[in-house]
């Protein structure tokens, strides 16, 4: 199919005006595009709704011209799940960005898609309440990709990710019914729990135009400590232990040696090069309560064979501490030209293996990959530095994450925990899930969406799928 | 203005290579979005062609032949304000500031300047001495009373539109003296001299604000510093570079490294304005692998700003109280583009009596940048009003900032926007409070 740009931008200029429509080259290139490496193809229109009503007369529309639609947020995503594939419309939600009310005594806050995700901790955290999930790119995704994604983020461990936050969901399904899930009760059994199939769906079952989100208290205190092992296994073991003491930190990250090299090269803030892994450990609570989990959580490092721990004594100790983890991504990205970041997930107790096994698949194909990520909750970002124009490498990139993703799913890990299947997991969703599964996504997928036009070609693996080369 | 088939296509070619930079830093973006964050441009227009990672995809996109250069493209181009905080918050390194400014002069290579914008990059910001005949009569006539019945009426809004007509108001009072014509090129330090210094004038400082610059100097002065105030000295070509015009600007650039290469033994070249201090810092990026490499590295590394220059010096015995509640805006060719944040703080909270209120967004652009005030008037107000809504969230009665584009917006701002407040250049606050 075929759409030409031009003449479908008359169908809907009645419904959002021209200045909502955008068709320029300029345009459509830079909504070709998301976070995603190397993956791009151009819309043929991009339109920007306003409000709900907007949304609902465009679905009207694109269902009886059969019109591929693809909602997007500002387009940070790592799976490419914004990217139209297939042409047609690119809907980005950016300017519906209203909070709409934050309820004080339910502790709840409803949300319009477009609101960037960190103004609702901005908004929240002078009442004293704190909506936890923290993804990297906080301060320019929308609460509604997140939401979409079912992202995750550097808290997850102790707090859950977006979708445990998602009370309740207003939205226009891919046939352009409105239809509302979820309730803002804490407690609600009625039905099939079709929020939680929403949140995490990437915008192939509906789009949402309101998202009802869940609040806690704002933690009174916050400890950090960071600890170096000599050994991977020390470290892990470190993880496991802290958990099997029955204390859930707020944030425990790892960062492996190449990637502790690459940040010391790039910042010179003094760690150490011979250490095989860190680990940043934040507990958050009551004062005392967390300062009494941080000296456990020390004790099991000192245990666990750590060569050096430091527990930050201010708050200008805690954002030195913090520097290597959050400076992470930067020194990579700094090193290579094209930087593919990946997203496996694992049981905690088997990070050590997980992580070995990526060494020893990055030396086999001579790729230089870095692994970090949030070792709390067992999501790796194994990084392969290199550079889009040398397609020998670049395959070599593609068959050894293919080795890496089987290996996770052997061990009874995932080959995403918060980025999405989107365009560039397709492929390898049916190493994790059988036929009869799939099938019945898909035949979800077509209840919602019969004439296959919302944000069509991802999740499952089609021969086309390649298009978006 | 409509671009031909044919210079589009010879603007497609000129973009097979950059001045500076190369396909390398284009490829670096990894597009991860966290430059929408800062941009002011994007927070404004809220459109991913109006962000740092849009314009680095137009660029790659020309580079790449999928993408013809437009009147559009080249308006992308020259919305940018370059304020580089995409630079300071880019993960990968990518500079997509300094790549539009790339793109500008590739621009502009193949279509001819205007004649007016040509007199003036060329000629007139050679020439200190040109400038002044500009300045005399725009002075004069600001004094009589046609000027005040224009700005009281709003006369120049109904004969040439509101960006022109604001744009004029957002001029200050011009004394009709610059700074170089009233200033000899010598003057001594008070007291021992510690330092030997040369200063750097930029045109808007000679101009706008002789009386600001006047205080920097004698700040500087009361530091211990003989400062070296050679009158032949140009431009530094930063007006040149925004615009993409770059063969005057080297020629102004090594007339500039020779004048001050020539002073014998100078331990800085310190400037007030912190547009020109990133230029001159910039000279030795302008010339590698040129003859000039070396004698412009060594022009690049003398140069610092005001605060940059005074905070390691300053002590505290020899300040006065001077009490004022203030709040402190960064400018972005000091923060961003010369990564100075920290100095200029330092100065503040050492001087007593002062209390600096946070400014929230600090580092955002006021919307100054150059002529942008006058080219994207409209952009540049919303910009401009976001900054004195977060100015009049704080107590300060006084907004310090260290660049002569800001001082004029800013001041334009709150004299519009909010009651009793004035901007101040915080050279004139370190000289209100050292002692002689």
């Amino acid at each position: 199919m075929n759409f030409n740009g031009k003449a479908m931008i008359s169908l809907f200029e009645d419904i959002v005006g021209k200045d909502r429509i955008f068709s320029e080259p300029e345009e459509l290139i830079c909504y070709g595009y998301d976070a995603t490496p190397i993956a791009f193809h151009a819309p043929d229109i991009v339109i920007k709704p306003k409000n709900s009503d907007q949304i609902y007369e465009i679905m009207k529309v694109v269902n009886e011209y059969k019109i591929p639609i693809v909602p997007r947020g500002t387009g940070s995503g790592l799976s490419g799940g914004s990217i139209p594939i297939k042409g047609g419309i690119v809907l980005p939600t950016t300017d519906m960005n209203k909070i709409l009310d934050v309820d004080r005594e339910n502790l709840t806050i409803l949300v319009e898609p477009g609101v960037i995700t960190s103004d609702i901790n901005d908004t929240v955290s002078s009442l004293g309440l704190f909506y936890p999930p923290d993804p990297a790119s906080m301060k320019t995704c929308t609460i509604g990709g997140n939401a979409a994604e079912n992202s995750g983020g550097l808290r997850c461990l102790k707090y859950g990710v977006t979708g445990d936050y998602v009370l309740g969901l207003d939205m226009i399904s891919g046939a352009g019914k409105r239809l509302h899930y979820g309730t803002g009760c804490m407690k609600d059994v009625a039905g099939y729990n079709m929020t939680k199939l929403m949140v995490g769906s990437e915008g192939t079952l509906g789009i949402f135009t309101k998202i009802l989100l869940k609040l806690v208290p704002l933690p009174e205190a916050k400890n950090t400590a960071v600890a170096f092992f000599a050994d991977m296994v020390d470290a892990a073991k470190t993880v496991s232990d802290i958990i099997a003491a029955k204390i859930l930190p707020a944030t425990l990250e790892f960062l492996d040696s190449t990637t502790i090299r690459c940040v010391e090269d790039f910042a010179k803030i003094g760690l150490p090069l011979d250490k095989e892994a860190m680990l940043l450990i934040e507990t958050d609570g009551y004062e005392d309560i967390c300062k009494k989990e941080m000296r456990e959580i020390i004790n099991i490092c000192k245990n666990n064979k750590a060569t050096a721990v430091e527990e930050a004594k201010s708050d200008k100790d805690a954002e030195r501490l913090t520097a290597a983890r959050r400076m992470a991504l930067s020194a990579l990205a700094r090193v290579k030209p094209t930087t593919i970041l990946e997203d496996i997930t694992v049981p905690r107790n088997r990070l050590p293996e997980m992580v070995k096994y990526i060494q020893i698949t990055a030396n086999k194909y001579k790729l230089n990959i870095a692994t970090f990520g949030h070792a709390g909750d067992g999501n790796l970002h194994p990084t392969c530095l290199t550079n889009d124009q040398d397609k020998d490498e670049l395959k070599r990139v593609d068959a050894a994450y293919e080795e890496i993703f089987k290996k996770a799913v052997s061990i009874g890990g995932t080959i995403t925990g918060e980025h999405g299947t989107g365009i560039i997991k397709s492929k390898y969703l049916s190493l994790l899930k059988t036929e009869n599964e799939i099938e019945i996504m898909k035949k979800i997928k077509l209840i919602f969406d019969p004439n296959m036009i919302l944000n069509p070609g991802k999740i499952f693996y089609y021969e086309s799928s390649k298009d978006s080369e | 203005m409509k671009l031909s088939n044919e210079q589009a296509k010879k603007i497609s070619d000129n973009f097979q290579s950059f001045d500076l930079l190369k396909y390398g830093d284009l490829q670096q973006c990894m597009r991860c979005s966290f430059c929408l964050s800062t941009c002011p441009t994007y927070k404004t227009d809220a459109i991913e062609t109006e962000s740092p990672r849009g314009r680095v995809a137009l660029i790659k996109a020309v580079y790449d032949k999928l993408l013809m250069p437009s009147d559009r493209f080249i308006q992308h181009m020259y919305d940018c304000l370059d304020c580089r905080a995409c630079q300071t918050i880019c993960p990968a390194g990518v500079k997509p500031g300094e790549l539009a400014l790339e793109a500008r002069e590739r621009i502009e290579s193949e279509l001819p300047q205007t004649l007016l914008k040509k007199f003036i990059l060329h000629k007139v910001l050679k020439s200190r001495k040109k400038i002044d005949i500009f300045v005399k009569p725009l002075s004069f006539f600001q004094k009589t009373k046609l000027s005040q019945l224009i700005k009281k009426y709003d006369i120049l809004k109904w004969i040439a539109g509101e960006s022109i007509s604001e744009g004029y108001k957002i001029l200050p009072n011009l004394s009709g003296k610059s700074f170089l014509k009233t200033t000899p090129e010598i003057l001594n330090s008070y007291g021992r001299e510690k330092y030997k210094i040369a200063f750097f004038v930029g045109c808007a400082m000679n101009v706008v604000f002789p009386g600001v610059t006047y205080s920097s100097v004698e700040a500087l002065r009361k530091l211990g510093c003989t400062v070296i105030i050679p009158h032949a000295q140009q431009c530094c070509g930063a007006p040149n570079i925004e615009e993409g015009e770059r063969e005057a600007y080297r020629e102004m650039a090594k007339f500039n490294i020779g004048l001050f290469g020539g002073i014998d033994s100078i331990d800085a070249i310190v400037t007030d304005c912190a547009a020109c201090g990133s230029e001159l810092k910039n000279y030795q990026k302008m010339f590698t692998n040129t003859e000039y490499n070396f004698k412009s590295a060594e022009f690049s590394k003398k140069i610092k700003d005001f605060s940059e220059f005074a905070a390691p010096i300053l002590n505290e015995k020899d300040l006065s109280p001077v009490n004022l509640e203030i709040t402190y805006d960064d400018p972005c060719h000091l923060c961003h583009a010369q990564g100075i944040k920290s100095a200029p703080r330092e100065i503040l909270n050492m001087i007593p009596g002062i209390n600096c209120n946070e400014l929230e967004n600090s580092d955002q652009c006021c919307g100054s940048a150059g002529i942008y005030s006058i080219t994207h008037y409209d952009r540049s107000m919303k910009i401009l009003k976001d900054k004195v809504n977060k100015i009049n969230k704080t107590n300060a009665d006084i907004v310090v900032t260290a660049n002569p584009g800001c001082l004029m917006q800013i001041t334009y701002g709150v004299n519009r926007w909010s009651k009793g407040k004035t901007v101040m250049h915080i050279s004139e606050i370190v000289n209100k409070s050292l002692k002689k």
